[in-house]
């Protein structure tokens, strides 16, 4: 396996379709706590009512994790597999460190287990996606990902040289 | 692994925690055949000095305080010289000494030393037994001590002195603690006077007995095995155990006329190198700069240790790692509470100070700004919520992102931290997240 790039997938957002509804809040915390308790949800949709803007925030996995760099236990892993980013409970001695280094602030805390917690992706079946009628939220392999934005990226393009002589 | 000592190894990593095991990390992450040599006093496996309260409070296990795996340095191909001191750097001959006499050669020296529980002028420190917290023996002490103990005096209220007493009081709730702070409110570093406040309030009601502005002048045993703790204020307490929590300074006597700049720490710049070619240091030892002032600091916190530890790792092993200088920034979680603080936080001319109280909820959130636009420090106590905006709020600090649109609502809703670091991305480089 050694240089094999691994075929992994990640939560893919599009914060233009969210509609505020907090379906995925709901959806995460009964999956992981087996209550309806948006406060409890490790997905948060952040809103800004004036402007009509939300935005679903959940772990990214980032590559260079730095809640993980920064744990004084090593309780933040990462998957060499599927890349996605794990706290091991048992490890994890709720310093919170990690939520002080996390740079898009969704590292979450369980104050009824005591230890930080993240988004696992309900272990490759997240169940926000499942529930998010308007589609904001995607799992999507990587792959599929990057050919979205390329053709994304195109089709502005296209927009953009409308009208003008036809090079080919 | 320990023996025979080794007389001359490409780099010598003198510490074996933080600073230490992040700079073999990122040493040999480019380089993995030259030889490595790691000398520590301590005579562990590297455990997380994190990890220890946790310890104390029976919390955790060996496998979470001993946090790097059994195989660990050999993985790294690190040879390992543990419960072995250095006692001098001779820095023209590219060498050190251990404490037995052996001379060890290096081609690249890591100081990752630490720092060690300062020792106050109390008089009387020195002939009655006192329980510093620092490592992991230390913390044995005190597990065993606690259990014996009905009551206990706390010299100094900082960060390692509460942790401890929470720890302490988490083993054996029957304790009586006494909390003894010569300046005038608890965790001068970490909180300013009115989110002190909200926890010696916290304290008190747990029945904690918090006294500010005295200090203990005088120890003595007694002959029932008690010790005596004569306060400045001329109060006495008889306790059956004394918790020395008056702060920590770095290790770096041993370096005295080694030709090292020293000031409060070694003198390092941002590639982490001292004034001695090919002599680095990183961690606790090390004094850098402040990210926002500028100016000369020592931050013994874990984070420090680790960025710095990384930055020295790879420019020893020829990178071009630069280090953008030291961020202060603390969390605690004790008795019900939770507190944060970043950067700077405490009143000063020049800096404006934004201020917000929710009594309902129990939050108190003050922000510090330049120019009254820029923000260098926050704090935010109440719940474990509080935290979870202090990376972003990092971003906009580490940035120094004008703020001032938002500046009305910065306090009441601290998601728009999230927000004004992707405003001001837009444009210059790719959106952190991954829209389509």
């Amino acid at each position: 396996m050694v240089g094999a790039v691994a075929v992994t997938k990640q939560l893919v957002i599009h914060p233009e379709r969210c509609t505020a509804c907090r379906m995925c809040e709901l959806a995460c915390s009964f999956e992981h706590e087996g209550v309806f308790n948006p406060n409890r949800s490790r997905i948060k949709v952040e809103i800004f009512a004036e402007e009509a803007f939300y935005l679903p925030m959940a772990c990214y996995h980032c590559d260079d994790y730095p809640c993980g760099q920064v744990c004084p236990t090593e309780a933040i892993i990462k998957d060499p597999n599927n890349r996605w980013i794990t706290v091991v409970d048992n490890k994890c001695i709720g310093c919170k460190m990690c939520m002080q280094a996390c740079p898009f602030g969704v590292m979450g805390f369980s104050a009824e287990v005591g230890v930080a917690q993240n988004c696992d992706l309900c272990g490759g079946n997240p169940q926000c996606v499942k529930f998010c009628s308007p589609n904001a939220l995607e799992f999507l392999d990587v792959e599929e990902t990057r050919h979205h934005k390329r053709s994304m990226f195109a089709a502005k393009v296209r927009e953009a040289m409308k009208g003008e002589a036809a090079v080919l | 692994m320990t023996s025979p000592i080794p007389q001359q190894a490409h780099y010598v990593i003198i510490g074996n925690s933080a600073a230490g095991l992040n700079a073999v990390d990122a040493t040999r992450a480019r380089d993995l055949s030259s030889s490595l040599l790691l000398i520590a006093d301590e005579d562990t496996h590297a455990y997380s000095r994190v990890a220890t309260p946790y310890y104390i409070s029976r919390e955790i296990d060996d496998s979470t305080l001993f946090y790097k795996s059994p195989e660990y340095y050999q993985q790294r191909r690190v040879t390992t010289l543990l419960g072995h001191r250095v006692v001098a750097l001779d820095a023209d001959n590219h060498q050190v000494k251990l404490a037995e006499g052996t001379r060890i050669s290096y081609g690249k020296l890591l100081l990752a030393t630490g720092s060690t529980p300062s020792r106050p002028p109390i008089q009387g420190l020195e002939k009655v037994k006192v329980f510093p917290h620092w490592t992991l023996a230390q913390a044995k002490d005190i597990l065993e001590r606690t259990c014996l103990s009905e009551s206990a005096a706390v010299l100094g209220g900082g960060f390692i002195s509460l942790l401890t007493l929470n720890a302490m009081k988490s083993l054996k709730p029957s304790i009586q603690f006494t909390v003894i702070e010569r300046l005038p409110q608890v965790m001068p570093n970490l909180l300013d006077e009115q989110a002190a406040r909200m926890l010696e309030q916290r304290m008190t009601t747990q029945g904690i007995q918090v006294k500010t502005g005295v200090e203990a002048i005088e120890l003595a045993e007694l002959p029932d095995g008690k010790t005596k703790v004569t306060l400045s204020d001329g109060t006495e307490q008889r306790v059956d155990m004394v918790v020395l929590g008056t702060g920590v300074r770095p290790n770096v006597d041993f370096l005295a006329g080694s030709g090292l700049q020293i000031q409060r720490g070694i003198l390092v710049n941002e590639r982490m190198e001292t004034n001695l070619p090919d002599v680095y240091a990183a961690g606790d030892c090390a004094e850098s700069f402040d990210l926002l002032s500028g100016e000369r600091v020592v931050h013994a916190i874990w984070p420090t240790a680790v960025e710095q530890g990384r930055v020295a790792g790879a420019n020893m092993a020829g990178g071009a790692s630069a280090y953008p200088g030291s961020l202060s920034m603390n969390v605690l979680d004790i008795f019900g509470l939770t507190s944060a603080s970043i950067g700077i936080f405490q009143d000063q001319a020049g800096l404006e100070m934004l201020r917000f109280f929710d009594f309902k909820r129990g939050i108190y959130r003050k922000l510090a700004l330049r120019e009254g636009k820029r923000i260098v420090g926050l704090i935010a106590v109440g719940s474990p919520e509080e935290v979870h905006y202090m990376g972003t709020i990092q971003s906009v600090i580490r940035r120094q992102i004008d703020v001032s649109p938002w500046k009305d609502k910065l306090l009441q809703n601290p998601n728009l931290y999230g927000r004004i670091v992707l405003e001001a991305s837009k444009g210059k480089s790719s959106s952190p997240l991954p829209t389509v």
